[in-house]
């Protein structure tokens, strides 16, 4: 199979799935004749015009809502916000609009949107507090909304062709650290189904639950113990819907859980795994660890950014921490 | 508070009687619902939002000049509401607002919605949603989806002055502006912004004078003159339609109970309400049918007859109506099935 990277799988799904549907449309700032600001979508203006690929002013309130609409009218829009971040200035479409509108209106409009933006640490120099953060958690308590985090190429495309085909809105998280990593791809369009985990690395003492680039480290991880400790690597791929089942073999199988997720310890992703297991078996679970970024802004140097993003080490720490768990 | 406003030149032909009387009749109505839905002896509280005595020109007068599901040509699409206006103008039953506004099962929402959510999207109605500054931006895009079907269709949607103060007015605003898209930007301006009056929130006389910072025409208009509010719409649908971009309509009334309709709130001070009584629209509307013979008094009084019937039934048909299963709540939150695992 061919190798190509996140970025050009993101797009040629993008340019695959428009060239199928007419319904799909970009909404993005530097979206058309910049390709976005990691490029996702080069090329895609000169293929489809301006009237299915818009590039808006800096309104992000504006075009979020300006997308629910279209949404609501029958289109498949796909919305770039390009950094997380910067989603706050007008979250209302986003938190309030997008995932009530199906339960309020008694299902007679279905919003089939995708909000895709960039999350965590990105190149140097950049980003600082208010560009690299990892903010993907805060979205899992919207009922409605579908939270979806690639780790890989493959996965990026057939996540996001199942995202723009899904009737429900879906916030897509790009991991920066991946944009420029290369896998094998095919290039016939197909689906991954939101809801389903990967098991990456199969493992009996140790059960690693990660998202994002960190998928690829904590593989990494679990290849350096082999011989030593039997390590599984889980990716959910969605966090909602979450496959909770997968989660709980995992965890009755290893009695030992971290969670490897580049967001906050508190209030993220890891205390919903927690809740998960502890609800399902807690007879099950000897230890539990959160391999996370630390409760503080994202500083602006760049040994101190760095230092923040859970790694190897960090996650080996844990692992012979909960090894001793008996 | 006295404000200048230009109204515009009124309709003198083209509007047939019959739409003259239906206007009334619509107008009545909004005046029964509002005094109806606050009856001390209701059982349940009727919350009617964009329903208000003083406003009833507003729905009546931009609604009546667009393209409604009943008047519309066979295969055309009714044109698109966005906000909390004009459910009864562009066709849905008083039955069918009450049901949704009282939170029936019956509702078009199934009482999931209530009347700020209330929709029903073959007649055009829109959600604008709760917050006050988001139907321009929802305005922009069901105008960007108009235009990519290729159909005629205008979108218009209400906000207040309130509302102008919000960053989503001017995101919206300008969004539609650059895209040429057709839409009409609507401010009930009832001068009030909750209880804050616009003297101490807006930094301009006239909500209409922000249309210069977006290249596109703004008028303001005497919002308790129905005949003046249909002509000033009338004029922005023509151009939108015709693919010369939005207007920005602002429709100076006023509110004689405040937003909440129960006075909870701090009251309106007493010589404004007064002031605004002296502006009634619907007595206003009714002297100019009789003093231009369109309508006789026997007319007009079966017209108020006819309504104050119909809502009856109505009201009596909601208020009986049973309430949602309560195994309904987890219902219709994601349109695909959630599936996990293999």
């Amino acid at each position: 199979m061919r190798t190509i990277s996140f970025t050009e799988a993101l797009n040629e799904c993008l340019e695959q799935t428009m060239g199928l549907d007419p319904d799909v449309v970009l909404f993005g700032e530097s979206i058309g004749d910049g390709d976005g600001i990691y490029g996702v979508t080069r090329g895609l203006l000169q293929r489809f015009g301006e009237g299915r690929v818009v590039d808006t002013p800096i309104s992000e309130g504006g075009f979020s809502a300006m997308g629910v609409a279209a949404a609501m009218a029958g289109l498949r829009p796909v919305v770039e916000i390009m950094h997380v971040d910067f989603l706050f200035v007008g979250a209302d479409a986003l938190v309030n609009q997008a995932p009530k509108y199906h339960y309020i209106s008694g299902g007679q409009f279905r919003v089939p949107i995708v909000f895709r933006m960039a999350y965590g640490l990105g190149e140097f120099p950049g980003g600082g507090a208010m560009q690299f953060q990892s903010l993907h958690a805060m979205f899992l308590g919207l009922p409605g909304l579908k939270v979806v985090l690639p780790s890989n190429p493959a996965d990026a495309k057939g996540l996001l062709h199942a995202s723009i085909l899904d009737d429900d809105p879906v916030v897509f998280f790009e991991d920066k650290k991946l944009y420029s990593r290369t896998g094998p791809v095919p290039e016939a369009l197909f689906t991954v189904p939101l809801g389903h985990a990967a098991v990456l690395r199969e493992g009996s003492d140790v059960t690693i639950v990660a998202t994002g680039s960190r998928v690829e480290v904590a593989c990494h991880v679990s290849d350096g113990l082999r011989g030593l400790a039997s390590v599984e690597v889980i990716d959910p791929r969605t966090l909602r819907p979450l496959d909770e089942a997968a989660l709980v073999a995992s965890a009755r199988k290893t009695g030992r859980v971290l969670v490897f997720d580049e967001g906050h310890r508190t209030g993220g992703f890891a205390g919903e795994v927690a809740a998960v297991i502890a609800e399902a078996c807690p007879e099950a679970l000897r230890a539990f660890r959160r391999v996370m970024a630390p409760d503080v802004p994202v500083p602006y140097s760049p040994p101190l950014a760095t230092a923040m993003v859970p790694g190897a080490m960090d996650l080996r720490a844990a692992i012979t921490a909960v090894l001793k768990a008996t | 508070m006295e404000r200048a406003v230009r109204t515009t030149d009124r309709p003198r032909d083209g509007l047939p009687r019959s739409d003259l009387l239906e206007m009334y009749r619509l107008m009545v109505g909004e005046r029964l619902l509002a005094e109806m839905g606050r009856d001390p002896g209701l059982t349940e509280r009727v919350f009617l939002v964009g329903i208000a005595e003083g406003q009833e020109a507003i729905a009546v007068g931009s609604c009546m000049a667009l393209r409604r599901a009943a008047t519309r040509a066979a295969g055309a699409f009714p044109d698109i509401v966005v906000g909390n206006y004009g459910r009864d103008v562009m066709g849905l039953s008083y039955r069918d607002i009450l049901l949704e506004t009282i939170g029936k099962a019956a509702g078009r929402c199934g009482g999931k919605g209530g009347p700020i959510h209330l929709a029903a999207p073959e007649l055009g109605l829109m959600s604008g949603g709760g917050i006050v500054g988001t139907p321009l931006p929802l305005a922009a895009g069901f105008a960007f989806a108009v235009r990519h079907r290729g159909t005629d269709q205008v979108v218009i949607t209400y906000f207040g002055d309130g509302a102008s103060n919000q960053g989503l007015f001017h995101e919206g605003i300008n969004l539609a502006a650059v895209r040429k898209l057709p839409v009409i930007f609507f401010c009930v301006n009832n001068l009030y912004a909750f209880t804050t009056p616009m003297a101490r929130s807006t930094s301009v006389r006239q909500v209409a004078d922000r249309a210069a910072a977006y290249s596109i025409p703004g008028v303001t208009v005497d919002g308790n003159d129905v005949l003046a509010v249909y002509d000033a719409v009338s004029q922005a649908a023509q151009r939108a339609r015709a693919g010369d971009g939005p207007s920005l309509i602002e429709a100076m009334t006023f509110r004689w109970i405040g937003p909440t309709e129960t006075g909870e709130e701090k009251p309106r001070p007493a010589h404004e309400v007064a002031a605004a009584r002296e502006r009634d629209p619907v007595a206003r509307f009714r002297a100019h049918l009789l003093e231009s013979g369109l309508a006789s008094a026997a007319d007009v009084e079966a017209v108020d007859d006819g309504v104050r019937g119909e809502l009856d039934a109505a009201f009596r048909e909601a208020l009986a109506a049973p309430w949602p299963p309560l195994a309904s709540l987890q219902d219709g939150v994601w349109a695909t099935p959630l599936e996990t695992g293999r």
